[in-house]
C-alpha cells in the first residue's frame, strides 16, 4: 500500500481544527515523520474531515442503470466526500430480498472506492401489504429498512413491519406522507402552486404522518427514523415527542435547507422534489434547528435521473436531485458562508451522526487510526456543470452555478479514491 | 410588446389598450361582406393543442385565415400525452417547418415555456392545464370595454370553479391590472387555499357576491369535480351557486352575463338567465375572433 503524505493543511480531530502535516501508512494516519513517501499532497488552504456518510441514496442500480450504475454512484459519493452510502430500496427489482442486498453489496466491493449499506424494504415491491424477508435481508448485509417514497398507508401494517423488523434490531427509516391528501400534488401547496395552477402538496400531508409514526413508536416502543422532514411543523411535533422521550429521530437534506417553493415560480423541474421545497419559513427554521443541534443527520437523498425526465411538464417530470457530487459544498454555502455555522458544528450530521445512528463505529482523525477522510478547500470556486457532475443524473437545480468551497481528496481504506482534477 | 404571449404578465396595460383598440378595427372587418385581409400572407401559424378544445381551436383557426397566414395543425390525441410524448422532440420537428407563430394548448401548465424555450418565432398560449389563458381573459376584458367603456372602478363577480380554472386566474390579473374590482364566489372545496394572496374579495354567499356587479362571469362546472369529491353533485352546486333570475335580480340593472362556453344549463347557470338580454355569451365568441386577430397582429409585428 502507498505512502501518502498530506502536508500544508489543517485536520478537524473532532475538537477542533488544527494545523497539522500526516501520513497515511497501512491505511492508518500517522504524524510521525515517514522516510520515502509514495505520494505528497500539498494542501495548503485545505482542511481534512473525516469521511461523510449518506444515510440516504437513490442508487437506481439494478434496474436502472440509464439513471445511474454502481460504477457512477461510487464515484459521484467520493467526489462529494462520502465513503459510505447507504442504498434505498427503490430499485428493479425491489431490494425486498437476500439476492438484491447480496448483489448490491457485492456490486459495491467491486468498483472498491467507497462502502454501500444496503437498506431494504419493510414490504414485498414497496406496496405496503406484505412484509418482507427482513431477517435474511439483514443476515445479507442490510443495514435498515425503508419503503421511502412509498410510505406504508394502512397503519396495521405499518405496526406489523415495524414489530417484524425490530425482532431483528434493524433501523427504521420512515418517508412520512399521506399520499391521499398529496394527491395529484407536484410541489408545496401555497402561493406558488395557486398562481401557477399546479396542485399542492400540503404540509398536514406529512404531519398527519409524522403524527401516526410517532403514536406507533410510542406504543410499540420501537425507534423509529423520519426522513427528508420539508416542514417547520413537522420538525416540531418530533421534538416535541423526544422531549417526551418517544425514540424518534429525524434527518433534513441540503435542498430542503437550501431552497424554498420560489425556486419552482418559473416550472423549473430541476427543483421538484418530494416532499417538494416549502416556504422561507420553514427553511429558516430546519437551519435553525442545524444551529442548535437538534437534527439528527442531513440525508443528500441523491435522486439521479436521466436529462429527458426533467423536460417533462412540471407535472409529469420525474422527481428528484442529484445530490452526491454536490451536498457538501451546498451545505458549505448555505450553512457556513450565508448563515455562518462553521463546518466543525454541522459536519457531524452527515459523518459521524448517521454512522452512529446506524451503529457503525464513528470516525476520529487521530494517530494509528485505520480511517476514511476527505480534504476540503474552503477557498477554491467550482462551477457545477454537467462536467463536474460524476453522477448519471445531472438533475440539480446548481447546474451553471458557482460554488466555493471544493473537494481535493477522498481517501478510503488508505487509497486516494478522489482527487480533484485526475 | 413581448415576443411571447404565456400570461397576462407579459402585457403591459398600454398593450393591453392597444389589443382592445385593434380588437375593434378587427371586428368592423368582420362585419364586411368581404372579411379577408392580407396582414399575415406568407406567415404560418402552428396550432398545437395537445388537449381536446373546439371553440379555441376554431376561434383561433379562423382569425388566422381571415389575415391570410397558413394554417398548421397538430392535434395530440389524449393517448399519446398519456405516454409522456416528449414535447421539446415534438417542437424540434415543427420547428424544422419553420413556424412564425405557435398557438400552444395543453393540459399542463408551464408547457407554452418549454415551447418558448425550444423555438425561434412566438408562443401565444391557448390554455395551459389551470395556470393561465390569456386570449380568453383578453376577450373578456374586450366584451366588458366595449360595453362599459371604462374599466377602473367595475365590479366584476365570477362564480364557479375557482381552484382548476385557468380563465379565472387569467382574468383577475388583467382585471385587476385595469383596476376593476373582483369578487369570488364557490366553495371552499373550490377555492385556492392561498386566496388571499389574489388580491380579491371572495364569498360563499352568491347573492351577496352579485350585489352591484357590473359583470358576472360563470365558469363551467367539470363533471371530475364532483368524481374527484370536491363537490357532491350537480343539484347542490346549482342550488347554491347556479346564476338563477332572482340571484341575478342583485346586480345591477345593465349587468353582463358572461361566460367562457360551453355552458352547462341547469349546472352554473339557468337557460333564462344564458339567454336573457343582458347575456352576452355569444358576443363573446365574436369578440373573441377580433381579439384574437388583434393578438396575432401585435405578435408577429413584434
Amino acid at each position: 500500500m502507498k505512502k501518502l503524505y498530506f502536508k500544508n493543511g489543517q485536520l478537524y480531530n473532532g475538537k477542533e481544527i488544527k494545523k497539522s502535516d500526516f501520513y497515511v501508512v497501512d491505511g492508518k494516519i500517522t504524524f510521525k515523520k515517514q522516510e520515502k513517501v509514495d505520494e505528497i499532497c500539498d494542501i495548503k488552504d485545505c482542511i481534512v474531515f473525516p469521511s461523510l456518510f449518506d444515510l440516504h441514496t437513490h442508487i437506481r442500480c439494478p434496474g436502472e442503470e440509464y439513471k445511474e450504475d454502481f460504477d457512477s454512484v461510487t464515484k459521484a459519493a467520493v467526489h462529494g466526500g462520502f465513503t459510505d452510502i447507504c442504498s434505498m430500496p427503490n430499485t428493479k427489482p425491489t431490494a425486498d430480498n437476500q439476492p438484491i442486498i447480496d448483489y448490491i453489496i457485492l456490486e459495491g466491493k467491486r468498483y472498491n472506492r467507497c462502502r454501500i449499506h444496503p437498506f431494504g424494504s419493510l414490504t414485498v415491491g414497496l406496496k405496503g401489504e406484505k412484509l418482507s424477508r427482513m431477517g435474511l435481508m439483514k443476515k445479507s448485509g442490510a443495514v435498515g429498512v425503508t419503503d421511502d417514497g412509498k410510505c406504508i398507508q394502512n397503519s396495521v401494517i405499518m405496526i406489523r413491519a415495524m414489530e417484524y423488523a425490530s425482532t431483528y434490531n434493524l433501523f427504521i427509516m420512515d418517508h412520512a406522507e399521506d399520499i391521499n391528501i398529496t394527491g395529484t400534488g407536484v410541489l408545496n401547496e401555497g402561493e406558488i402552486s395557486d398562481s401557477l395552477g399546479l396542485s399542492g402538496v400540503p404540509e398536514i400531508a406529512e404531519t398527519i404522518m409524522i403524527l401516526r409514526d410517532i403514536e406507533m413508536s410510542r406504543y410499540l416502543d420501537i425507534p423509529i427514523h423520519i426522513t427528508h422532514v420539508s416542514t417547520k411543523r413537522g420538525a416540531e411535533i418530533i421534538l416535541k415527542a423526544k422531549n417526551e422521550g418517544v425514540k424518534i429521530t429525524f434527518d433534513v437534506t441540503p435542498h430542503h435547507l437550501s431552497f424554498t417553493e420560489k425556486d419552482c415560480g418559473s416550472f423549473n423541474t430541476l427543483f421538484k422534489v418530494n416532499p417538494p421545497l416549502r416556504t422561507e419559513s420553514d427553511r429558516k427554521f430546519l437551519i435553525k434547528l442545524v444551529k442548535s443541534g437538534k437534527v439528527d443527520a442531513i440525508v443528500t437523498d441523491h435522486a439521479p435521473h436521466a436529462k429527458f425526465e426533467k423536460e417533462y411538464p412540471f407535472d409529469q417530470a420525474s422527481v428528484g436531485i442529484s445530490g452526491l457530487d454536490t451536498a457538501f459544498s451546498l451545505l458549505y454555502r448555505t450553512l457556513t458562508i450565508e448563515e455562518g455555522i462553521p463546518v466543525e458544528k454541522w459536519i457531524d450530521l452527515i459523518s459521524n451522526k448517521p454512522r452512529k445512528l446506524l451503529k457503525i463505529k464513528p470516525i476520529t482523525l487521530m494517530e494509528n487510526k485505520k480511517r476514511d477522510f476527505f480534504v476540503f478547500n474552503p477557498k477554491e470556486k467550482w462551477t457545477v456543470t454537467e462536467k463536474t457532475i460524476y453522477s448519471k443524473g445531472k438533475n440539480t437545480p446548481l447546474l451553471g452555478k458557482k460554488l466555493k468551497g471544493k473537494i481535493k481528496y477522498t481517501v478510503f481504506q488508505g487509497r486516494i479514491v478522489f482527487r480533484d482534477g485526475g | 410588446m413581448k415576443k411571447h404571449l404565456i400570461t397576462i404578465d407579459d402585457l403591459t396595460k398600454n398593450e393591453i389598450m392597444s389589443i382592445m383598440e385593434q380588437g375593434k378595427a378587427f371586428k368592423e372587418i368582420l362585419s364586411r361582406p368581404i372579411k379577408k385581409i392580407p396582414t399575415l400572407r406568407g406567415k404560418t401559424i402552428g396550432l398545437l393543442f395537445f388537449e381536446p378544445s373546439t371553440r379555441t381551436k376554431l376561434s383561433f383557426e379562423l382569425a388566422a385565415k381571415r389575415m391570410s397566414a397558413d394554417v398548421l395543425n397538430f392535434s395530440a390525441s389524449t393517448s399519446s400525452l398519456k405516454k409522456k410524448e416528449s414535447i421539446k422532440d415534438t417542437i424540434m420537428t415543427l420547428e424544422a417547418m419553420k413556424i412564425d407563430i405557435y398557438v400552444v394548448r395543453h393540459g399542463f401548465p408551464g408547457v407554452p415555456y418549454i415551447v418558448a424555450n425550444n423555438i425561434k418565432g412566438s408562443v401565444i398560449n391557448a390554455g395551459d392545464g389551470a395556470h393561465s389563458h390569456p386570449t380568453q381573459a383578453l376577450l373578456d376584458l374586450y366584451t366588458i370595454w366595449e360595453k362599459f367603456g371604462e374599466l377602473k372602478g367595475l365590479n366584476v363577480t365570477i362564480v364557479g370553479d375557482v381552484k382548476y380554472s385557468r380563465v379565472v386566474r387569467s382574468d383577475i390579473n388583467i382585471l385587476n391590472k385595469m383596476g376593476a374590482n373582483v369578487t369570488l364566489c364557490t366553495p371552499k372545496t373550490l377555492l385556492p387555499r392561498t386566496i388571499e394572496k389574489f388580491n380579491v374579495k371572495y364569498t360563499f354567499n352568491l347573492k351577496e357576491a352579485v350585489k352591484n356587479a357590473d359583470v358576472i362571469i360563470g365558469l363551467r362546472m367539470q363533471k371530475e369535480r364532483q368524481d374527484s369529491g370536491l363537490i357532491p353533485d350537480e343539484v347542490e352546486f346549482n342550488h347554491f351557486f347556479g346564476l338563477k333570475p332572482e340571484i341575478v335580480a342583485n346586480a345591477r340593472k345593465n349587468v353582463l352575463i358572461m361566460h367562457p362556453g360551453p355552458i352547462n344549463r341547469g349546472v352554473e347557470i339557468d337557460g333564462e338567465v344564458a339567454d336573457s338580454e343582458n347575456s352576452v355569451i355569444n358576443e363573446q365568441v365574436t369578440n373573441g375572433l377580433a381579439v384574437r386577430m388583434s393578438i396575432f397582429y401585435h405578435f408577429v409585428e413584434g
